[in-house]
């Protein structure tokens, strides 16, 4: 009898066990795979926003402006932070630094992603219109990936295909024929945009016209740079503001200056790292009896410090200075507040044994601080995670580069109209800055405007190298710099990227 | 919830119709798991028997050998009885002792799964003696087990007299004996004690002589005798480990299994262990062996929440032989744990504590306020071009309260003000007993650890219910169950790093004895340890539930069906807080998260177990296996700034300014199995295991899904062969070989799919959401398989004072499932592929030894284990070369360092020299190693292996009477870490505290440390100097405990009592200078440093 109960006990707990079946099969995928997302129009959409989100690491990063701001004419390195040899081109230099194998992994990123969407999207069943201008837009963006990778490594690897599988076998190829490509990408953009777009923040052919300018003056087509900047300033529904301070007024980033901007927000779920660029500038005025404010530099990181040729480049009429430099700093700390003084009373700094000033002194402990980054509306001074946007491109940049390019196509007078326009806007109300001449016009006195007019952005030092004047200008501005040589016009090749290819990679000279 | 049996339940269905019992066993998986959880019962099993004109002591000893019984017995009261025969077919055990002690003076008892033999006219003689004894005359005694149960049948001896006695069923016996004497108790199974006769009641507690070779292992899906064992596994018994205090079982393993490398992941209270076995085989990581609690694969390898007290044994499979009965998963070998369970009897109830005061192993040297200035002073110096500028004025460097420490020689050791004294406790209560037919281990366990700074503990409560019942004859069934909740707190790590570096010249307090925020002004991202511990909150629970059911049947008396169903649930919970005074909010917002995961697993087996003696000389055992093994995570977690305030720790987000982050996850994978083993024997003497497996994984695409693993493994008993019976000296000889594959799949579920991640972006006012490619797919990954030979030899010597293991293997893997990093240039990083071989060989030696065992009951013992195993890459990607990129060069181990090599420091004779290669004086110096006079890359080497060359332990037993001193030493040997203590802590910029170490000025021409110079972040090729040789030696434990003798507590209702006193950590000697070279950072900078302990303990029986 047991036997017989055991059968019938088993049979139900054998039963229980089988009624479902059981696969191996992997079908419950709650992962975003690319078959699924890159299946229809919204997932090409959402795809397309990701290659915009590669820009993030670029602009608005530590990453970003370490790369593009230590080491050249108009800024050295402050007090803190662990690239100073960017700034001294020490033998630290070298292929090992952090920072540029992110940026290249950054770019590849994005350049990856850009290339999947656009091998994919021709097989998406969606509109013709809103296919090309995804893919636009996208090609705009990787050609905008080389320009950084081109202009700090030189000749990289190029690769227009989404990557399947490993690939080791890549090689450099060289800058000038990436050039040629971007300005394909580029040109595409220019034909395919409109204008204006209903989403602020994509690509238009205001952007794309400024960047075909910027890769025609790498390729040496100055007619053709000229005109593609020309096209920005006569056709483009931009003109530049009254004020040079409204341009960066935190309350009208949207405004009519502006060609393309990388996009903050204040919602921290779609605001990635933020817009850190509040910081960077910033000296340790905290360490002077001040409390740390979101109006006054907000977290001291004194990466970077202007150097005495970039505060000496102001007319005394060019509003820029203001608009571009913290030197005034305020009482803010009730416990600390000298005798005599109130909150909000102007600091008095000792620059000296017996001297004082109430403009900050500019020594690596305390330094002049940057104000176009300032982000008043974060919560606390402790926050990085900024949410003003990153102008990338704007008008009066479109300015100089015609200014530049019609100097080089051997047109100075029209170049140097574009240039002077920059310059009298700059002019404080009901004052007059002295204009250039034709004849003054030169490289130098580009770079000078650019210096004045884009100083603390990004985009210094990729401006020193595509004009050809980095090492002689750092040797001559930058006091830490007396090591510069020829050969750091161009950043070491990340030594993983060597290490890891399975064909030579060979080092840029010098490293 | 799928459970994924049908195609073995279809067959049952189908086999229950027609009744074809030998189909179902032909079809089903399984086997009889008789010793992992019938141990300990009277035995089940009917014998076969044949015995012509032999003595009854030779009887016994061949009942031994077919059941696995012990028989205990007086030698002087079986010796009469030279000639017995008897022939019995299937007959049970019980019938068999009572055929051959028919006619005999002697009768016999179960106890402890042992037959003990007793005189049948004892019990009366003894009370006859007893009731005429003049008690000036005769001396009561009794003799129990360590358990504290009687044991008859004793030889008590007075030593160099002709008097003696022997125990009555109560363990009792009477005997004439002057204080002066010795007596000498002995019998069979128990180790041989001699004990002063002493004044008033004799107590004896008779050990258990668990070396001899009849010790039954757990092998996986079943248990064997040691000595029919033909693979390398290590048993460690539950006592040894429980001697230890330690948090958790694996930490007490540490030098005690040759081959196991037991390694800290974390020292603060609560923190695991990793483990290896025989090294690394795989570089993806995945280098954990598989750990198995009663029978079932659990999903966590974690040990916490196993209490030590619970286990009976661990067992360690560490060939491929042995592990392959567990396939895909037994490539880094296997960890059998298997936990007591009741035994029929009188129900004994334990109660086990210990309490102790923790610290700090060691102190960082640290520069104090004096030291700190200088160095400040010098790297201003060190700034300029020429490394010897102008060093500025004090009032220049130091702000306000750093120029008052200066003044009045004030300096702070932020060591001696967060660290303090903790203390580690354990409760444990557990009874066990039963009946028959039913037996019961319940046990309760309380386990409290408070850290050595504030608001770091961990406390964990469990119990454990483990019952077997005999439901018939045929039919067994039984539950291991247990529940643990657990509680850790920790401590932010950026604490550690603020006791490190923050300012010695800072002050906690301000005048007023307020807790100042930041303890100096100087340096703006220090921020006052104390606040941080006093703002910060991470809380962490866990739950989890373990419970397995098994049932068996014997279907017919040679076959046994056993099913075993083993769910598991772990709930974590995770809740941190940051206050806006702490490190990492600096005064801004407080932000606070909490993450939840939940994980289910279920494993369900068929097991069906045959077993047959052909005739008496061969012996066939089968074990077929069906199992299924599903595994599902579920996790989700939300972070949030801007509080509205603070006193709601993470329990109010809903409240928060501003949602930073959400997040879901789902993962499940499946693991289908079918094993058949085969276990045949020849006369006892010739071994052989034959094991294969099929095992079908979830996470490998199509194709790619099976993998297939067999082995074979074969033993030779030398020692049972007729020509060693000569050979007295000889007591155990074996010698083991094996060859077998088994696999491993480290492979994330979804692993093989392409997968994008979210590249979130804004257009104007709206977020938008986005995905960029993140990994590319790789659907030929498949199995990483690992063949290894394993040889061995076990032996005893001298009747086992020597005995042990030597142990030689060579394993190759290969197909090995890695990490590896591609070109950036990709878009991607790295990619999860099988690529290359590697192999693994070494040797490992297990030795115990009786040193010393004098008459007068000294004894010093010693279990020794060496083993060294040797790693190399043998093959990368087919073409010969090696990939530095990840550094794996062929021929070398898979974790080295391949860097520059230092070679001092820069001197200022140097300087020409150094300007040529881009350096300057008191610059780091590294060696030029080709020689062409330039430094680039070509000048990497490898600068050392990351696991050590061998790696030993010694435990060490000082045994007299009732005293019992332990010394348990382990040691690691010859191998590198990279020290983030020194990475972070000697950047020698002055801009935080540093390590005291020598450094290079223009006055100090050392070849230590570089300049100082306070334009760095951290120091130029520093890396060189945190590669550090961190061999030790450490005195892991220390105890001394005592067992009170019997008579003390006779009225006390104890029925034993030991009192125990240990030091956990006390002694360790390295030449490296951090703070602990076992441990100290898993590469997240500064961490909870190592802790010793002194603590007390009881352990009682009543």
């Amino acid at each position: 009898m047991q036997r017989y109960k055991l059968f019938t006990f088993l049979f139900f707990v054998c039963s229980w066990l089988g009624i479902s079946s059981c696969s191996l099969e992997e079908k419950n995928l709650y992962k975003p795979v690319p078959e699924a997302i890159y299946s229809d129009a919204a997932g090409i959409n959402n795809g397309v926003t990701g290659v915009y989100s590669q820009l993030r690491g670029l602009y608005g990063s530590q990453k970003g402006f370490t790369l593009t701001t230590m080491g050249t004419d108009i800024f050295q390195h402050g007090k803190d932070g662990g690239y100073k040899f960017m700034d001294d081109y020490s033998t630290a230099l070298n292929a090992s630094a952090g920072y540029l194998y992110d940026l290249w992994t950054n770019c590849y990123a994005g350049i990856n992603a850009a290339n999947t969407i656009l091998d994919r999207i021709d097989a998406i069943t969606m509109d013709d219109a809103l296919r090309n201008r995804y893919k636009a837009e996208v090609r705009f963006l990787r050609a905008h990936y080389y320009y950084w990778l081109t202009l700090q490594f030189g000749d990289v690897v190029y690769t227009d295909h989404e990557t399947k599988g490993v690939v080791t076998n890549l090689g450099r190829t060289p800058k000038a024929d990436i050039w040629k490509k971007m300005q394909e990408d580029t040109q595409f953009a220019v034909d395919n945009l409109d204008w204006t777009t209903q989403e602020y923040g994509r690509i238009t052919r205001g952007a794309a016209l400024h960047q075909l300018a910027v890769t025609d003056l790498l390729l040496k087509d100055y007619a053709g740079a000229a005109t593609a900047a020309e096209k920005v300033i006569n056709e483009g529904p931009y003109q530049l503001l009254p004020a040079y301070a409204s341009v960066f007024d935190y309350n009208n980033q949207k405004n009519a200056e502006v060609l393309f901007a990388v996009q903050y927000i204040n919602n921290a779920l779609f605001n990635g790292d933020g817009n850190q660029g509040n910081a960077f500038f910033t000296p340790a005025y905290d360490q002077f009896g001040l409390l740390r404010d979101v109006n006054q530099g907000g977290r001291p990181y004194t990466r970077f410090r202007p150097t005495p040729f970039f505060r000496n480049l102001f007319d005394k009429n060019d509003s820029r200075f203001d608009v571009t430099f913290r030197i005034y700093w305020f009482y803010n700390n009730p416990a600390n507040l000298p005798a005599g003084k109130k909150l909000g009373d102007t600091v008095v700094w000792q620059i000296s044994p017996g001297v004082t000033s109430t403009i900050a002194p500019n020594t690596d402990n305390m330094h002049w601080g940057i104000k176009k980054h300032d982000d008043p509306t974060r919560a606390s001074p402790q926050d990085l995670n900024g949410f003003r946007d990153y102008f990338v491109y704007r008008l009066s940049d479109t300015y100089l580069i015609a200014a530049e390019a019609l100097m080089l196509d051997g047109k100075p007078e029209e170049g140097v109209a574009y240039l002077n326009k920059v310059r009298s806007r700059a002019a404080k109300p009901g004052t007059i800055m002295p204009m250039l001449s034709a004849a003054q016009l030169n490289m130098d006195a580009v770079l000078d405007e650019r210096a004045r007019e884009l100083g603390g952005e990004e985009g210094r030092w990729m401006d020193l190298v595509r004009t050809g004047k980095l090492i002689d200008r750092v040797k001559l501005y930058n006091p830490n710099a007396a090591n510069i040589k020829p050969f750091h016009a161009l950043r070491p090749i990340p030594q993983s990227q060597r290490d890891l290819s399975t064909v030579p990679f060979p080092q840029n000279d010098g490293y | 919830m799928k459970i994924c049996t049908s195609n073995v339940v279809s067959v049952i269905k189908q086999v229950m119709r027609t009744g074809n019992i030998i189909s179902m066993f032909l079809l089903l998986g399984v086997q009889l798991l008789q010793g992992a959880v019938s141990r300990g019962q009277y035995p089940v099993e009917k014998i076969d028997l044949a015995i012509q004109r032999r003595s009854l002591k030779e009887a016994f000893t061949i009942i031994e050998q077919q059941s696995g019984v012990l028989f205990i017995y007086n030698e002087q009261a079986i010796a009469p009885y030279k000639t017995v025969s008897l022939n019995a077919r299937q007959r049970s055990l019980d019938w068999v002792v009572n055929e051959l002690l028919r006619n005999t003076r002697l009768t016999y008892k179960v106890q402890n799964n042992k037959v003990i033999i007793l005189e049948k006219e004892v019990k009366e003689a003894t009370v006859k003696v007893a009731v005429a004894a003049d008690p000036a005359d005769k001396r009561k005694g009794r003799v129990t087990d360590a358990k504290g149960a009687p044991l008859p049948g004793v030889t008590v001896q007075v030593k160099g007299a002709n008097r003696g006695a022997v125990t009555d069923g109560e363990g009792v016996f009477f005997l004439q004996a002057a204080e002066s004497e010795v007596l000498v108790c002995s019998i069979s199974g128990y180790v041989t004690q001699e004990i002063p006769a002493g004044s008033g009641e004799i107590s004896v507690v008779l050990q258990e002589d668990i070396k001899g070779l009849e010790e039954v292992v757990v092998v996986g899906y079943g248990t064997q005798k040691k000595r029919e064992v033909t693979g390398a596994i290590v048993s460690v018994q539950g006592k040894e480990l429980s001697a230890q205090p330690v948090t958790n079982p694996i930490q007490g393993l540490k030098g005690k299994v040759a081959g196991l490398d037991v390694f800290t992941s974390g020292n603060e209270p609560g923190g695991s262990a990793n483990i290896l076995i025989r090294g690394e085989r795989s570089m993806n990581g995945g280098n954990a062996p598989l750990l198995v609690l009663d029978g079932i694969p659990v999903m966590d390898a974690s040990f916490n929440e196993i209490n030590p007290n619970d286990i009976a044994s661990i067992e360690v499979l560490k060939d491929a032989a042995s592990s392959a009965i567990y396939g895909s998963r037994g490539a880094n070998g296997v960890i059998l744990i298997t936990t007591k369970r009741g035994q029929a009897g009188r129900s004994v109830i334990n109660y086990d504590a210990y309490y102790g005061i923790t610290s700090i192993t060691k102190k960082l040297d640290l520069m104090d306020g004096q030291q700190f200035a200088k160095l400040r002073r010098e790297a201003a110096r060190g700034a300029a071009a020429d490394g010897n500028g102008p060093i500025p004025p004090d009032d220049q460097l130091f702000d306000a309260i750093a120029l008052e420490s200066l003044a009045k020689g004030r300096s702070t050791d932020w060591q001696d003000l967060v660290y303090h004294q903790g203390s580690r406790q354990n409760h444990q209560l557990s009874i066990t007993g039963g009946k028959e037919k039913t037996q019961f281990a319940v046990s309760l366990n309380y386990f409290r650890e408070t850290g050595i700074i504030d608001k770091t503990n961990y406390t964990r409560g469990s119990i454990r219910i483990n019952l077997d019942h005999q439901v018939n004859d045929r039919i067994r069934m039984g539950v291991s169950t247990f529940v643990t909740r657990s509680e850790q707190n920790v401590a932010d790590n950026t604490v550690f790093d603020d006791i490190l570096r923050t300012n010695p010249l800072g002050v906690p307090y301000d005048s007023a004895g307020n807790m100042l925020f930041r303890p100096n002004n100087d340096e703006g991202q220090r921020v006052n340890p104390l606040m941080v511990i006093k703002n910060t909150i991470d809380e962490r629970y866990k739950t989890r539930v373990f419970a397995s059911v098994y049932g068996e049947w014997d279907i017919l008396k040679d076959l046994t069906y056993r099913l075993n169903v083993g769910p598991e649930l772990e709930v974590a919970r995770e809740g941190i807080f940051e206050g806006s005074l702490t490190d990492v909010n600096q005064g801004g917002n407080a932000t606070a998260s909490t993450t939840n995961q939940d994980r289910f697993s279920i494993t369900v087996e068929n097991i069906l177990r045959y077993k047959h003696r052909i005739n008496k000389d061969h012996n066939l055992g089968v074990t077929l296996l069906q199992s299924s093994q599903q595994q599902i995570t579920n996790s989700s977690g939300i972070s949030a700034n801007k509080l509205p305030y603070e006193a709601q720790g993470y329990h109010n987000l809903g409240s928060a300014g501003e949602v930073t982050g959400v997040s879901s996850d789902y993962s499940k994978s499946l693991l289908l199995s079918y094993m058949a083993r085969v276990n045949y024997d020849y006369k006892n003497r010739y071994l052989l295991t034959l094991t294969a497996r099929a095992d079908g994984s979830s996470v490998f695409a199509p194709g790619h899904k099976w993998g297939y693993f067999p082995s074979a493994a074969a033993a030779w008993r030398i020692d049972a062969e007729p020509f060693m019976q000569s050979l007295r000296n000889i007591s155990a000889l074996k010698l083991r070989i094996s060859y077998g594959s088994n696999g491993n799949n480290p492979v994330n579920p979804y692993g093989t799919f392409s997968l994008l991640t979210k590249g979130v972006y804004a257009f104007g006012e709206t977020g938008a959401n986005g995905f960029v490619p993140y990994s590319i797919a790789n659907p030929n990954l498949q199995w990483e398989t690992t063949r290894e030979l394993n040889m061995g030899i076990d032996f005893g010597l001298f009747n086992d004072r020597i005995s042990g293991s030597i142990e030689h293997y060579i394993s190759n893997t290969k197909n090995i499932l890695l990490t590896r990093s591609i070109p950036s240039s990709t878009g991607y990083t790295n990619i999860v592929e099988n690529i290359g071989a590697t192999r693994n060989n070494g040797w490992e030696i297990s030795l115990s030894t009786i040193n010393v065992s004098t008459k007068s009951g000294f004894q010093w013992k010693t279990d020794f284990s060496f083993s060294a195993n040797q790693n190399k890459i043998v093959q990368l990607y087919g073409d010969g070369k090696n990939d530095l990129g990840n550094s794996w060069i062929i021929g070398q181990p898979i974790n080295i360092f391949y860097y520059y090599k230092k070679i001092g420091i820069w001197q200022t004779s140097e300087a020409t020299e150094a300007a040529a290669l881009g350096f300057k004086p008191g610059m780091i110096k590294i060696a030029d190693v080709n020689n062409d006079k330039t430094l680039n890359d070509q000048d990497r080497v490898v600068i050392g292996n990351q696991r050590p060359a061998w790696l030993g332990g010694v435990t060490s037993h000082f045994i007299y009477r009732g005293l019992d001193l332990s010394v348990v030493v382990n040691t690691r040997q010859h191998y590198l870490i990279y020290s983030q203590w020194y990475d972070n802590n000697n950047r020698l910029a002055g801009r935080y505290n540093n390590l005291d170490v020598d450094y290079w000025t223009p006055e100090n021409p050392t070849n230590d440390n570089p300049q100082p110079n306070k334009n760095q972040e951290s120091v130029y090729l520093g890396q060189t100097l945190a590669m550090k040789d961190a061999s030790f030696v450490r005195v892991k434990n220390i105890g001394l405990s005592y067992t009170l003798p019997q008579v003390w507590l006779q009225r006390s209702g104890i029925r034993s009592l030991k009192i125990n006193l240990s030091a956990e950590n006390p002694f360790t000697f390295t030449h490296y200078k951090g703070q602990d070279p076992e441990f100290e950072s898993d590469g997240t900078r500064a961490m909870y440093p190592t802790v010793k302990m002194y603590a007390v303990g009881l352990n009682a029986a009543f």
